[in-house]
């Protein structure tokens, strides 16, 4: 099935809609994949990853109602999932403040450090490799780093989202940049 | 290419590959939320036939972990805090205190834990079968089923981490150890005990452990809002192994000899410093010093468990010329007193200068000899100077180079 194809996407979520089982499990199979991928950034483990991609799908399924078709499914399907996963973080709170630091860098203006790499180097390193080393990065940094660079919100839109101080959002991705790139350089070593 | 455009572009292409059961056990959750589904009605039945007995397991399995957990209770941890004064009201609570069974770990291992009250989302989503599917603090109402929720989302009978690490488990006495929590949440109350009658109530306190020993340290934590209490001791005690005592006196004779007394105690070996090149490991020593200055003088002791402690006292040494300046003679020819200058016996070994002034100040008698005293003339004349009272300078210079300078006055009598 063609899901770039917007009349055929049309038709699977009216089915979807209307309880067709058959249309939901294709939804599901297409899109498991790539949001328990989404779910493992912000989860802790692989088990609690799968238990919010299930949440997350229920929610699509209920909401589906509301796709209106303008943008892509899978870009619809991910917001879903991403606001889900945040929510359930948001909820565990605590863990979202990192250390006592992030009180220093309140009013500071944190230098976002451009981290350059090399591309050739680098290609060695495998996407199932890196979705692990970034599981490594504290939930604090893992969650900022995770919205502000594969999400693309901003840090303003960060600290709301995540009721934490602009200037902790900006610490904690300058700090998680640093951390990956530092693990990234250790496994090529290896 | 920069760091986030690698990642992102690594991280958009994964994807894990799709399994069967998830769906299979996703159907179950979904024919219960969506009611419109027209067939499947004896699936449907099963199905929550199924999620009854998976809710059923699922707390079976979460209560008996608590009590897997949740089994040691040290109820004097109440008395800890009480005597400290934290919580007042903490009495009619449970209070339970985990005994972890990975003591001493990592913090970054433990990063990812969750307090047990989150972590059971695994059987949460089952629970959303029922509800309206709300936002996610579902694993929090899994958790405080039992217990009435607060406020702060964190539940009454919620754990938080009482893992820590410190900077140091070993050293030489008085030992500063710091202390790291793993818990990273801000709403905790910390109370700290050193294991050496000591307690803090700090974040990440920093304690000197004074005397010498091995001390067990010991955290309790709880939420600000919940009333259970968390302890761990740690597994790797904290051994403060004994320092020498040090100490050292020295006496000196008139002659600028000193005598350096060791008064150390509990070690094995010593190292006396004198200046920056002379070292000795004798007990007790002795030096002459001819120079006159400040001398550093360093004594460390070692003992068998590495430990070592110094002590430095400086000695201020000052070497004097010592010679006696009458003051007064009598310039009149009768043999007795006839002339001014100093009287010792070394004089002779030092560089010498004998300056005399008058009252107004004008030298009047200057030599270099120090067998050459003023007889009371002008220098350069040969008429005596008045009867009255004259000042006079003495600089001396030994073969060290050490200079005193003495001054005085004298009267010049006549009769």
């Amino acid at each position: 099935m063609n899901l770039t194809d917007k009349a055929t996407v049309e038709r699977l979520v009216k089915k979807c809609v209307d309880g067709d089982r058959q249309s939901q499990h294709i939804l599901y199979k297409a899109f498991y994949g790539k949001m328990l991928s989404v779910c493992t950034r912000y989860a802790r483990d692989y088990d609690e990853a799968k238990d919010l991609v299930q949440d997350s799908f229920i929610k699509v399924f209920l909401r589906l109602k509301g796709f209106e078709n303008k943008g892509s499914l899978e870009g619809w399907i991910r917001r879903i999932v991403v606001n889900n996963a945040i929510d359930y973080l948001r909820a565990k709170r605590e863990i979202l403040v990192n250390d006592d630091e992030s009180d220093i860098f309140e009013n500071i203006e944190y230098e976002d450090p451009q981290v350059e790499i090399d591309i050739e180097k680098y290609k060695a390193l495998k996407a199932q490799k890196v979705m692990e080393l970034i599981q490594k990065l504290t939930p604090a940094y893992r969650t900022v780093f995770n919205l502000y660079v594969v999400e693309s919100y901003t840090h303003q839109e960060i600290s709301e989202i995540l009721g934490i101080n602009i200037g902790t959002s900006k610490s904690n991705l300058a700090k998680a940049k640093m951390k990956l790139r530092e693990m990234f350089e250790k496994e090529l070593l290896k | 290419m920069k760091l986030e455009e690698f990642v992102k572009q690594k991280v958009d292409n994964h994807e894990f590959a799709y399994d069967e059961d998830s769906w299979t056990q996703f159907e179950k959750q979904l024919s219960n939320v969506s009611p419109r589904a027209k067939s499947h009605r004896g699936l449907k039945i099963s199905a929550s036939v199924a999620v009854v007995l998976v809710v059923v397991i699922a707390s079976y399995f979460l209560i008996n972990s608590d009590e897997i957990k949740q089994t040691n209770i040290v109820t004097n941890v109440k008395n800890v805090f009480q005597q400290e004064g934290i919580i007042a009201n903490a009495t009619t609570q449970q209070e339970e205190v985990v005994e972890k069974s990975n003591l001493h770990v990592n913090c970054l291992e433990k990063n990812n834990e969750i307090v047990n009250s989150v972590s059971s989302i695994k059987n949460a989503d089952k629970l959303t079968i029922n509800d309206e599917i709300s936002s996610a603090n579902v694993p929090i109402k899994k958790a405080c089923e039992n217990n009435q929720p607060l406020k702060s989302g964190i539940c009454n009978n919620a754990i938080p981490s009482a893992d820590f690490t410190t900077n140091l488990t070993e050293g030489c006495q008085p030992l500063q150890v710091k202390f790291f929590p793993c818990e990273k949440s801000d709403s905790v109350i910390f109370l700290w005990n050193f294991g050496d009658g000591t307690s803090s109530t700090e974040r990440t306190p920093s304690h000197i452990y004074k005397d010498n020993g091995e001390f067990t340290a010991m955290l309790t934590v709880k939420y600000y809002t919940s009333s259970k209490l968390n302890t761990m001791l740690s597994e790797k005690s904290i051994i403060v192994k004994s320092t020498p005592e040090i100490d050292f006196e020295y006496l000196t004779d008139n002659n600028n000899t000193y005598k350096f007394n060791n008064l150390s105690e509990n070690y094995s070996r010593l190292e006396w410093t004198l200046g920056v090149s002379e070292i000795s490991a004798d007990e007790n020593i002795e030096k002459q010093f001819t120079k006159t200055g400040k001398y550093p003088v360093k004594l460390t002791a070692f003992n068998e468990n590495g430990c070592t402690n110094t002590k430095t006292k400086s000695i201020n040494v000052d070497i004097k010329h010592d010679y006696f300046v009458p003051n007064v003679f009598v310039p009149n020819g009768d043999g007795r007193n006839e002339n001014f200058g100093p009287i010792g016996e070394n004089l002779e070994q030092y560089e010498y200068k004998l300056y005399i002034y008058n009252k107004f100040g004008e030298l009047i008698y200057e030599t270099n000899d120090v067998n050459k005293p003023w007889d009371g003339k002008i220098q350069g004349t040969n008429q005596y100077a008045d009867f009255g009272v004259y000042a006079w300078i003495i600089v001396t210079k030994d073969k060290f180079d050490n200079t005193n300078k003495k001054q005085g006055s004298v009267t010049l009598l006549k009769n």
